[in-house]
């Protein structure tokens, strides 16, 4: 239980000096290991190969591929072709410049992989016209903020990559259409809230109508975008391909692409491999160190004493999936969605199987969670980039959030009590769950 | 002086990120090439992608140190200011300097040489697994250079900051 003790304390004490986190888990638990370890060397030695040979893998090859085919895709105006989509699918709702954002992060997030880009490119697309519409600016940038983390959940995920590594190799084609409802039930939830706003008169009740022959050429004009994931999913459900070919495909089709629509010069192809390389490393050097830290954790029999610890508490899996989501919802709105798949899965999943739950279903409700988490204050990158593309205070943004997130935690407690609605597409596309 | 040493290990980390990451997806490709046009799937591309990934993201570790890109909570160093703050920087730039120094200098060189001493080599390809280890105390030298650069200059360098680059990105990007 020392090991434990040092692990969480000198954790805690790296995080909130603003040592970097991937750091922060390296030096605790190489501080715990020394505890366990015959000598010091043994430790360091340990230490680096884990650190190596938890990359060591095929599915996180992925990783990087999809991070270049994202950034590729976040550029030649593929944000814009999007929000259009999304103007012509949802424009016919009172409200429709709210409607219309959570839409376009639900289609953008899913394509860039990246909710913090998503949330910055719709709300500085769509904030100058909910203005000059009189829209509440307050409530505009709330929607931002609780929809850009849909398109974590909707594939092509990277979070759900993570999970699958660090759960133990849980199948990624399987979580990736299982993703697909509920990260679509999210984007609903906020707009279910959103439509009882403008029915209340509280949005104003424009409506955008387009003729059959606009509306295909704006979807003409996103189909390169969507093509990209037709490619990915197809691929994978009709088992053409693995996840990680996949990703490959996709950064070679979004190359392809930049190329024919001349948007890339070799400057910006070296600067966008040089960045997703970066963001990359900083994902992968934190999967490196946070398995190191869970085979710790496993190898003390720490994971079991706090699986019995949680058991004991109550064994009714309805009462501990309550208390896996306010635990979850808490640890998740100050930590981010990567450190928290890598830090919490270890500790969580093990009881959950216990309790007969799939490691599938389980990594969607912890995802889910985690995504309600990064829209949070005190902690939230998208909360952020919402506020001051919207030129919103962070203080007036986040009451009209509270209404969404109670919606959106509506919506979680239907993905973690009804299985099936993770379970039921896998099982009819892939003939699998698990 | 500092900073032209600083240009030039950022540009053979540029050089060795490229490579990695031109390695790792033209071997993917070419597995699913190989597989479908050819007739008959490749051997080599698994196990190169799995070792392309593994010196990209060591090497990049090390870059991103550099940029000072890997992820931190900022409460401490948004209520700081002047020297407060850049004592803050050197105590973290420390702490990783010890921590690169132990575990990828010293572990990572105490690796390979136990790697080459029994010869382990790859499944597939028979890659003495050194070699594919190497990367690791490599990633350590550059990191402790830049945590000592950050220690005497810190001034000089700037924290990453994902929400500003993300809206200038887009700002960018819709002017399209």
């Amino acid at each position: 239980m020392n090991a434990i003790l040092i692990l969480s304390v000198a954790f805690t004490a790296l995080l909130l000096f603003g040592v970097p986190v991937s750091f922060c888990i390296g030096i605790s638990t190489l501080l715990a290991l020394f505890t366990v370890t015959p000598t010091i060397d043994t430790a360091l030695i340990v230490s680096a190969q884990r650190v190596a040979s938890s990359l060591d893998s095929f599915t996180l090859v992925a990783i990087p591929l999809f991070i270049l085919a994202g950034m590729l895709m976040n550029t030649g105006g593929i944000a814009l072709r999007l929000i259009d989509l999304a103007r012509v699918l949802v424009g016919w709702m009172p409200g429709s410049l709210a409607q219309i954002s959570v839409v376009a992060n639900a289609l953008f997030g899913a394509i860039s992989g990246s909710a913090v880009a998503s949330a910055a490119s719709v709300g500085s697309t769509l904030s100058p016209l909910q203005r000059k519409a009189g829209y509440d600016m307050p409530i505009c940038a709330a929607a931002n903020v609780a929809a850009s983390p849909c398109g974590l959940l909707i594939p092509p995920s990277g979070a759900l990559i993570i999970y699958s590594l660090i759960s133990g190799g849980t199948p990624v084609d399987v979580l990736f259409v299982a993703g697909y409802i509920p990260g679509i039930l999210m984007a609903l939830s906020v707009m279910i809230w959103l439509h009882i706003l403008a029915r209340r008169g509280e949005l104003p009740q424009d409506i955008q109508r387009y003729s059959w022959s606009e509306g295909l050429l704006i979807f003409w004009r996103a189909l390169p975008a969507l093509a990209m994931v037709v490619l990915i999913m197809g691929g994978i459900v009709w088992g053409v391909f693995t996840a990680t070919e996949a990703a490959g495909a996709a950064a070679v089709y979004t190359l392809a692409l930049s190329l024919i629509y001349r948007s890339l010069t070799l400057k910006k192809l070296l600067d966008a491999v040089l960045s997703a390389a970066v963001g990359t490393a900083v994902v992968m050097l934190m999967v490196g160190v946070s398995m190191t830290m869970s085979w710790l954790l496993a190898s003390t029999g720490s994971v079991t004493a706090i699986a019995e610890a949680i058991t004991g508490f109550s064994d009714n899996p309805v009462v501990l999936l309550l208390l896996f989501n306010i635990l979850l919802l808490l640890l998740g709105t100050f930590l981010d969605i990567t450190p928290g798949l890598l830090i919490l899965t270890p500790i969580f999943l093990p009881v959950a199987v216990k309790l007969g739950i799939s490691p599938v279903h389980f990594g969607i409700i912890i995802t889910f969670n985690l995504c309600i988490g990064i829209a949070t204050p005190p902690v939230g990158s998208t909360l952020f980039v919402a506020a001051r593309v919207a030129n919103v205070s962070l203080t007036k943004l986040t009451r009209p959030l509270l209404p969404m997130f109670a919606f959106m935690i509506v919506a979680l407690m239907l993905v973690t009590y009804i299985p099936s609605l993770s379970l039921w597409l896998p099982q009819v596309l892939l003939g699998k769950t698990g | 002086m500092l900073l032209s040493i600083k240009t030039a290990v950022d540009r053979f980390l540029q050089a060795g990120l490229v490579l990695s990451f031109t390695t790792l997806t033209v071997c993917v490709v070419w597995q699913v090439i190989s597989r479908y046009v050819l007739g008959q799937p490749a051997i080599f591309t698994e196990e190169t992608s799995r070792f392309a990934v593994i010196w990209l993201s060591l090497l990049g570790t090390a870059y991103a140190c550099g940029r000072m890109e890997h992820m931190a909570y900022e409460m401490l160093a948004e209520r700081l200011q002047g020297p407060a703050l850049l004592r803050q920087m050197r105590a973290i730039a420390a702490l990783v300097l010890a921590f690169s120094a132990a575990v990828f200098v010293y572990g990572g060189a105490k690796l390979v040489l136990r790697a080459a001493e029994f010869e382990q080599v790859s499944a597939t390809l028979e890659v003495p697994m050194a070699w594919v280890y190497s990367c690791i105390p490599l990633s350590g030298v550059c990191m402790v250079f830049y945590e000592l650069a950050i220690l005497i200059q810190p001034a000089s360098f700037q924290t990453f900051n994902e929400v500003e680059d993300a809206i200038e990105h887009a700002h960018q990007e819709l002017k399209v």
